[in-house]
Order: structure tokens, then C-alpha cells, then sequence
């Protein structure tokens, strides 16, 4: 019984980034549960949401067509899975928008299927 | 190419563009052949630009007779030319008793005016920054100094106008005997000519060899430097040269056209065409020049660089016709006191293949050169007479320098103009500044991209495979890896 | 931009703000991350829309925005001389606010032996290019330094395709934000090595390779330490010089330490008439900082208080930078102050004539963070004279 139980068992060690000190946690992964040593309960709730659904925001730029500048920067709304982050840049590398584009329009809507949108960071001018 | 010409020259540097510019006062068809893509890419470009006095010619070799020869033409380069050089004067600077002699040997061969040799404290009076343990200085007040590429620039300008042809990045491989003309191959085909003159720098002798010629190998030595922050202007006035140990001039330092101060250079060997700068090397420049100014501002670095001696055992000029080819001039081991012997070497080439047969009918119509006007040195007015004329001159490119984008789009569209970065760097000072191109770099291929109507990605730095950007952001590619 | 609001707000008849780029922002709108705004509305925006709620802020009122100007001289009389596709410029001026920002450190200055290929950038220039321009600098990167612009462009290249082989940092700990750590270097398995240094340049027209090398305590190479590493580009986040050449000009005395101008609480230079507010006094970390400071900058340009007898503030040990360096009164403002280590236990100390007035403990500081103080909570001494500022706590090493 016991053996099972340390199999299916995982040690890790992540560096908390919710404030200035950087605490470093262990953390022991089970089947039924997390548990974290070493941090606050802030730094707890970071690193079990960093193990169970790591997100990030994705900030990039698009090729943007007859605007003043070749790129648009652009934003997700929301973070966005951190696992999925190489299959949206290839889904946004195929993306190209006309100008002009405005700061705060939303570009595409729900990508991947992860309820997040990209959202325009800098106005882009129309070139004349 | 079928056209024949009268002289091929084959390479752009100082020497090269002085022999085109001498040779286009006469009626002759000439070609000049460079093996990079601009002119002044070898040994023209990193080179301490002082015009040696007399005091510092040699005497019984070939290089002092034609570096004498050289300063009778400055008068008439500074005027056909529009340049100016920098009349600094020099200090050379004795730390000793034994020192002595050697700056009495300088003094007889100047023979200047106003050369003197002076006790400490007059040193001092002249040059406050320099060491306190100089036991005298010799001061020549002829000793003048020039912006390398200025210079190689302006006479291959000046050939240009007066008819010379430039050929830019091909190399020369071989010659092929044609009856009494010289067939000059390239990679690219054959150019014909009555006279062929190789001053090709530090591939001089690797072409002597080629046309069968028996002239030992070039040994190349290498020199760095260092270049201080126009903050340093003032520091010396004057070009500080310590007494020599060796066979070399020593570690200078020098004021320079630009207002920089370069420190440099040293001497050691090198591989074939390694131009790198070395940890040892730099350090060896740094404690040089602390000796002769021991308060030397090293942090006010902002870029180090080296050049290459081509230089053959007996340290002289070697200039002679190939057994081979009796049209064919070699030059081989130009180095110190390159720059300055230009003039003579171009005025002596020209004799040289007078006396073999080569018809020098002088032109009535040589045009002088005018050069372009540079922001930096504008009164106010003139900048905005000039802005209202062509609003290209309001838009400054290099803020650290002051070059506007009217300056660089004729570097850029003149003949020869540049067509990599460096060239555009040395016609007008772009990326030369304290930052180095970190700002004016955001610009420039840009620039250069849209003037000369090129993909912005074949925008190279100096060589043909030296390329400044990579590939476009948003090319369809695999995503990155994630942890 | 935000000085030239408030310099507005506070009543100024006329303001005119002069900015060498086509647009404004400085290096904000190339800053595509997020990160600005947390401090100042609770907002974590990206550089290019921190950037364009100032510049509407500015359309909404009666500044004069002068974009492609370039000014050349500035004389200790308040007179700019500038130039733009219009014409050269002359404006004489009742104050004048210094906001130029920085310059980076360059290959040159660090002396970095070897060959002179294409392929070297500094990490700012690198970032125009890939955010404005759309193009890589190339494609297997080093990066020398871990600060925060190398490690954000860790990150940038690598989403955009580009290989980073690995950062270097001279010293033995993080330069940068620990955030940045996990979201640049670690997020992608980037190689981060502490206390290396890139030590010879390879490649002749185009970066082939870089040596980089072991380093001791004071960042000397240990012999045997070297290896080549192939790359075909070498990025450079080394340090930010604030750009002074116009303050020197106009003969505004500069700190050694800084780099910039000498400041009061208001950003009052030493020279009557001048501020100096951002980068350009000194490099700080945050653009939510830079704001406040800019704000006080421009109102105190516009109400020019009287000369009078300031405190001057000197930095101690543990202390890398202190900004403002001179205090009036010290009853409002901040103050601004960079350690030189990363430490635990801290505690930030001011002295006064060989005694301390006033100590405040804080559990951690770092290089990359200034530590930020009210100026009113510390008890300034009633008599004029010099203080020391100290920092001491418990060092720490790599990332935390």
C-alpha cells in the first residue's frame, strides 16, 4: 500500500512570484492533493493554481497590412494557458490584419477555444 | 567587358584612390577594381590618420624618399579635394637621458621651422595632461592629422568626377598575358589594359605571386586601438608620440578630426587578415597611452577596433614592375607612413609607367571636388536655409553625431557611394557616436533599404554575408517550447 | 509627457514638449510587455497603452507636442535650439524639464575583444526592431545580463521562433525581477549562468560564436573557465547611461553616482530653472515611479520656488543610488532609493552628524527594485547639513 502511494506521488520546487521576496516552495503532488511548504497563503494559492492551470499573458505582435508601421502589438484579455502558449503563436504567426487598428478592439475573439481574446495595445495609423 | 582601358588599378584604398585621383589629371581611361564591397575596407580604414612630418621620414629607404615627396602635394589635395587637415603639431615625448638623441635625430631631419625640443615645463605649458616624468619632448609644428576615411573617400569622389571607373566587390584572381595588354581576371570575367598597378594592400603580395613574381610573403602586424568619447576633446591638442622601442612609431595618442581621442597602436603579430582585437592587446594600447597622459579617461571608451600592417621583412615599400608582366606595377608593403606617402606613391607610380611608355597628356578640364556640406559643422543659419531648401536636413538620423537623413541619403546616392553600413559610417559619421548605433541602428537599414530601393534584408554591415537583420517576425513557424 | 500634464494643469501659459521620434512614448510603445501602471491604478498595462493614455491626456489640451525634434543645444539661460523638417528652432523658456531617458551600454565600452561582425545589438535596440520593425536580430542568440530588458527579450525572441541559447550575468546573483526569472528564463528552459561573461567575439562578417568564461568576485575570467558557444547573435542588456549631454551643455551639475542631474524633492536640478524627471536623473524601474516624479516635476517647473537651504543626501554602504539627492523641507514626495545587493533583513538607516535619525525595516531588497520612501514619515532634522543613507542586511545569492 505504502509503495503505491509514494509512486504516485511528485516533488517540485517553484519560486513564488507574488511579491518581492521570491520565497522558494516545495511542493509534494498526490493524486487527491497538493501540498505546499514554505510560503504564506498567498504564495500557496499562486503555486497550487501554477501546478493545476498555469497562465500567462501572451503579449506579441501581428503583421498588420498599410498601416504606418509593419506590426501591431497585441495582448491577451486575460491569461491565457501557459501549455497552449506555442499553438497560439502559430495560430497568430497565419494572422494578418489591415490598418488602421485601434488601441483596446478586440482582433479575435475565444482563441483556441480558451474563452480568451486578443485585444489591440497600439493605435495603428492607416498609411497614406 | 569588352571596353580596353588605359590603367587598371586594383584596390580602393588610400593608395589606390590617390594613384586613380593623380592619374585623372591626364586624359587616360582607368578602372580601379576593389575586392570589397566599398572602398576603404582594408588596411585604409584602421590606420592612426597622422600625416607624419619630416621630422619622422626614413631616411635610405623607398618610403622616406616618397613620404618627403608626398608633403610638397598637401597644398594641392586640401583644395582639389575640399578637405582640411587637422594642423595639431606633435609632441614626442623622452623619458630619459638615452631618449635624448633620438628626438635631436628627429629634429635634424625635419629640419622645421618652429621645431624645438623642449624642457618639461615648456612640455607642460603646451600639453598640461602629460606625464610629469618626461625628461623632454620634441615639438614639431608640422605634423598634421586626417580622417582615414575622409581622405580615401574624397580622392575616390574626386576620381569619379574626373572619369575613373569603379568596379566594387569583385576580386582580382589571376592575369592572363594579351600581346602587350594585361588581362585582369575576376571572378565576375576579364578587364583589359594597357597598364595594370596592384596596390592591393594586404593581398598585394598574394597577387605578385599570382603573376609569377618572386616576392616573399606579407607578415602582417597587427595594431589596436582604442577610441574616446568626444566628452574627452581637449585632453591633447597635440599628437603625443612616445620615443620608439623598436620598429614601429609607438603607442600615440591623437587628437582626431571628429574631436575623438585615439589611442593606438600597439604591435604584434597576427594571422592572415585577423583583424580581432585581443584582451592583451587592448591592455598593452591602455598602459601606452598612460604613460605618455597618465590621467587617460579609459572609461570614456566607446569603441576599440585594429588594424593590419602589410608588412614585408626589410619594412619597405617595394614597388616594381612584374618580370612577368612588364605593364604591371606592383606595390607591396605599404604600410607606416602609408596614408601619409600617398600622394608621392600615386606621383611616383605615375613616373614610373611615364618612363615605360604611358602617355600622360594633362586634361584643362579637372574638376574640383566640393564636398557635402556636414551638419554638425553648420552655423544655425545654414541649417535652416538648408531645412527650407530640403526638409531632409531637419530629420537627425544619429543624434550622438548630428547627421540628418539629407546627409545620409547622399552618402548613399553618390558615386562611390556606400552600399553596407560601414560605408555610410565612414562618408558620414552615422553609428560612430558614444552610442554606438543603438539608436540611429533603428533607423538606418531602414533608410538604406528605401534609398537604394533594397530587400531591408540584404542590408549588410561591411561584407558580403554580414547581414544586419534576421528573418521577419511572423514568418509561419513551429511555436516555441515551453517547460 | 506626463511632466508636460501636470506643467499644464499647474497653470503653465504655454509648454512645449520636444521629442526626437515620429511619435511619443520614448521607449514605451516598443515595451509590448505588461507591467506598467500596477503601482499608480492598480492596472497591469503594456508600454504602448500606458503610452497612449498620456498622449490623449495631451490631445485634450493646449501643449504643444513636437514630434521628428531633435534638440541640439541647451544653454544655462534656458534656451533650447532644436531642429525638425520645419525649420531650426530657438525657445527661450521660464523652466526647462529634462526628460531624454537613457542610452544603453555598448560592446565598445565594455571592451569585449575579437572580431567586429554584424549580429551584435544591445538589447533595446534588438527590442525596436523585433516589436516596431518586425524583424529578428537573428536567430541563435547569448544574451549578456540577466536585468530585465534581457530577460524579457529571453522571452520575446523565443516566442517569435528565435533560439536563446542561454544569459549570462557577470555576477552570482539576478539582476532582474524574480517574476521575470520564472516567466523568461524558466517558463522556456532557457540557460541562466551567474558569474559569466562573455569574453571574445567570433566571426568575421556575421557573429559565428561567442566565448564566454567562469568569473570571479569581481568578474575577472578564472583560467580554464572558457568555452565557445555557437550563435549567430549576441544581445547586450549591461546597463542604462542616462543621456546628459544637453545638461552638460548647460552646465547643470551631475552626479557620479547617477549619472544625472543633482535633485531636490521637486526635481529642482542645482541650476535654477532646470528639473530633471525619469531615466535622465537616474535609471529607475518602474514607468509607475518615473510618473510620479514627472508630475511633481512639471507643477514645481510651473510654481518656481526660491532657492533656499537643502539637506544633501550622500549614499552610504549597501546604498548604489539615492534619488532626490537634496531636500527642502521633505513634507511630501518620495524618495528613491537602490541597493546595491540583493539582501534579507534590511535595514535601511539615515544618519546625521555620526548619529541615526531614522530607521525603517523592510525584509528584502534588491538591485532591480528601488525601495521607495515618503519623505514625510522621515523625521528630517531641523538644521541643514549632510546625511548618510545605509543599507544593511543579509545577503542573497542566485535567484532567492
Amino acid at each position: 500500500m505504502k509503495l503505491k502511494e509514494q509512486k504516485s506521488r511528485e516533488f517540485l520546487e517553484l519560486i513564488c512570484i507574488v511579491c518581492p521576496l521570491g520565497c522558494s516552495l516545495s511542493v509534494t503532488k498526490s493524486d487527491d492533493r497538493i501540498r505546499v511548504r514554505g510560503g504564506c497563503k498567498k504564495g500557496e494559492k499562486y503555486v497550487k493554481e501554477e501546478i493545476t492551470n498555469p497562465r500567462r499573458v501572451v503579449t506579441t505582435t501581428l503583421r498588420i497590412k498599410n498601416g504606418v508601421w509593419p506590426r501591431v502589438p497585441v495582448r491577451t484579455s486575460s491569461p491565457f494557458p501557459r501549455d497552449k502558449i506555442p499553438e497560439l503563436m502559430k495560430f497568430l504567426s497565419s494572422l494578418e490584419v489591415e490598418a488602421p487598428q485601434k488601441r483596446g478592439e478586440v482582433i479575435a475573439k475565444n482563441l483556441l477555444g480558451e474563452g480568451v481574446d486578443l485585444v489591440v495595445t497600439r493605435t495603428i495609423e492607416r498609411k497614406e | 567587358m569588352n571596353e580596353e582601358f588605359d590603367v587598371i588599378i586594383i584596390g580602393g584604398g588610400v593608395v589606390g584612390c590617390a594613384i586613380a585621383w593623380y592619374l585623372a589629371h591626364f586624359d587616360l581611361q582607368i578602372l580601379l577594381l576593389e575586392k570589397e564591397l566599398d572602398v576603404c575596407s582594408g588596411v585604409s580604414k584602421a590606420n592612426t590618420g597622422i600625416i607624419h612630418s619630416r621630422s619622422y621620414w626614413t631616411p635610405h629607404t623607398l618610403k622616406g624618399e616618397l613620404h618627403l615627396r608626398s608633403l610638397s602635394w598637401i597644398e594641392q589635395a586640401e583644395k582639389e579635394l575640399d578637405i582640411e587637415f587637422l594642423k595639431t603639431g606633435a609632441l614626442t615625448m623622452a623619458f630619459s637621458r638615452d631618449d635624448l638623441e633620438f628626438l635631436q635625430t628627429l629634429k635634424e631631419r625635419g629640419k622645421i621651422e618652429g621645431a624645438q625640443i623642449l624642457a618639461p615645463r615648456e612640455a607642460h605649458t603646451l600639453e598640461p595632461m602629460i606625464s610629469d616624468k618626461i625628461f623632454a619632448a620634441y615639438y614639431d609644428p608640422e605634423t598634421r592629422v586626417a580622417s582615414p576615411f575622409e581622405l580615401n573617400i574624397a580622392l575616390a569622389e574626386s576620381a569619379f568626377l574626373n572619369g575613373v571607373h569603379f568596379i566594387l566587390g569583385q576580386e582580382v584572381v589571376g592575369f592572363e598575358e594579351e600581346k602587350s595588354i594585361v588581362g585582369v581576371l575576376t571572378e565576375n570575367g576579364k578587364y583589359l589594359s594597357r597598364w595594370v598597378v596592384n596596390c592591393a594592400g594586404l593581398s598585394s603580395s598574394y597577387l605578385a605571386q599570382k603573376s609569377g613574381d618572386n616576392i616573399p610573403s606579407l607578415r602582417p602586424l597587427r595594431g589596436e586601438y582604442l577610441v574616446l568619447d568626444r566628452e574627452c576633446r581637449g585632453l591633447v591638442h597635440h599628437v603625443l608620440y612616445p620615443v620608439p622601442v623598436g620598429e614601429t612609431k609607438g603607442i600615440l595618442v591623437s587628437p582626431t578630426t571628429d574631436g575623438n581621442i585615439l589611442v593606438g597602436p600597439n604591435l604584434e603579430p597576427a594571422e592572415d587578415e585577423d583583424t580581432s582585437t585581443t584582451k592583451e592587446g587592448l591592455k598593452e594600447v591602455e598602459e601606452g597611452g598612460k604613460k605618455l597622459i597618465p590621467s587617460l579617461p579609459v572609461s570614456q571608451t566607446i569603441a576599440t577596433f585594429s588594424g593590419l600592417r602589410p608588412t614585408l621583412p626589410d619594412r619597405d615599400f617595394h614597388i616594381f614592375f612584374s618580370s612577368r608582366f612588364p605593364s604591371l606595377l606592383h606595390l607591396v608593403g605599404i604600410e607606416s607612413p602609408g596614408l601619409t606617402a600617398s600622394f608621392g606613391i600615386a606621383e611616383y607610380v605615375g613616373d614610373l609607367l611615364h618612363k615605360r611608355g604611358l602617355k600622360l597628356r594633362e586634361r584643362s578640364d579637372f574638376v574640383i571636388r566640393s564636398s557635402f556640406p556636414v551638419f554638425r559643422k553648420l552655423p544655425w543659419e545654414e541649417r535652416e536655409r538648408l531645412i527650407q531648401e530640403d526638409d531632409n536636413w531637419g530629420k537627425i538620423v544619429c543624434r550622438c553625431e548630428e547627421v540628418t537623413v539629407a546627409e545620409v541619403k547622399h552618402a548613399l546616392l553618390s558615386s562611390p557611394g556606400a552600399s553596407t553600413l560601414d560605408g555610410l559610417k565612414r562618408r558620414v559619421r552615422v553609428m560612430m557616436g558614444r552610442c554606438q548605433g543603438g539608436f540611429c541602428g533603428m533607423r538606418l537599414p531602414f533608410l538604406m533599404a528605401e534609398t537604394l530601393g533594397l530587400e531591408e534584408r540584404r542590408i549588410v554591415k561591411s561584407g558580403r554575408n554580414s547581414f544586419y537583420l534576421g528573418e521577419e517576425t511572423k514568418e509561419v513557424r513551429s511555436g516555441a517550447s515551453l517547460y | 509627457m506626463a511632466a508636460a500634464l501636470s506643467s499644464w494643469e499647474a497653470g503653465a501659459k504655454s509648454v512645449f514638449l520636444l521629442e526626437r521620434n515620429e511619435y511619443l512614448g520614448g521607449i514605451l510603445p516598443q515595451c509590448i510587455h505588461p507591467g506598467f501602471g500596477l503601482q499608480i491604478w492598480g492596472e497591469e498595462l503594456t508600454g504602448p497603452e500606458y503610452a497612449e493614455i498620456f498622449i490623449e491626456k495631451l490631445n485634450r489640451t493646449g501643449v504643444e507636442a513636437m514630434t521628428d525634434t531633435a534638440a541640439l543645444e541647451l544653454t544655462p539661460e534656458r534656451i533650447v535650439k532644436a531642429v525638425n523638417p520645419q525649420g531650426a528652432w530657438e525657445i527661450k523658456a521660464n523652466s526647462i524639464i529634462l526628460s531624454m531617458g537613457c542610452r544603453e551600454r555598448t560592446r565598445g565600452m565594455l571592451q569585449i575583444p575579437g572580431y567586429r561582425p554584424a549580429g551584435i545589438f544591445t538589447a533595446g535596440l534588438a527590442q525596436y526592431l523585433v516589436n516596431i520593425a518586425g524583424y529578428l536580430p537573428g536567430k541563435d542568440i547569448v544574451i549578456l545580463g540577466s536585468g530585465d530588458i534581457g530577460l524579457i527579450m529571453a522571452r520575446r525572441l523565443t516566442l517569435e521562433g528565435a533560439r536563446v541559447k542561454m544569459v549570462v550575468e557577470i555576477k552570482n546573483s539576478l539582476s532582474g525581477l524574480v517574476r521575470n526569472y520564472v516567466q523568461c528564463i524558466q517558463d522556456f528552459n532557457i540557460p541562466l549562468l551567474f558569474s559569466h561573461t562573455v569574453t571574445e567575439v567570433r566571426g568575421k562578417e556575421r557573429v559565428e560564436a561567442v566565448v564566454i568564461s567562469e568569473v570571479d568576485e569581481e568578474g575577472n575570467p578564472l583560467s580554464g573557465g572558457e568555452r565557445e558557444v555557437e550563435c549567430d547573435t549576441l544581445l547586450l542588456s549591461v546597463g542604462l547611461i542616462p543621456e546628459n549631454e544637453l545638461s552638460r551643455q548647460a552646465k547643470i551639475p551631475l552626479s557620479p553616482q547617477t549619472g544625472g542631474p543633482w535633485v531636490d524633492e521637486d526635481f529642482s536640478t542645482d541650476l535654477e530653472g532646470f528639473f530633471a524627471c525619469g531615466n535622465v536623473a537616474s535609471v529607475f524601474d518602474l514607468v509607475d515611479y518615473v510618473t510620479l516624479v514627472a508630475e511633481r516635476a512639471g507643477r514645481a517647473a510651473v510654481l518656481a520656488r526660491p532657492p533656499q537651504e537643502k539637506h544633501i543626501l550622500r549614499a552610504g554602504e549597501g546604498v548604489h543610488t539615492v534619488i532626490p539627492q537634496r531636500i527642502r523641507e521633505g513634507k511630501d514626495g518620495f524618495l528613491f532609493i537602490r541597493p546595491q545587493k540583493s539582501m534579507k533583513g534590511v535595514t535601511v538607516s539615515f544618519w546625521e552628524r555620526e548619529k541615526i535619525f531614522y530607521q525603517k525595516k523592510i525584509s528584502i531588497c534588491r538591485p532591480s527594485e528601488m525601495i521607495k520612501l515618503d519623505l514625510a514619515q522621515i523625521p528630517w532634522p531641523q538644521e541643514k547639513g549632510e546625511i548618510k543613507v545605509e543599507i544593511k542586511g543579509t545577503e542573497i545569492q542566485g535567484i532567492s
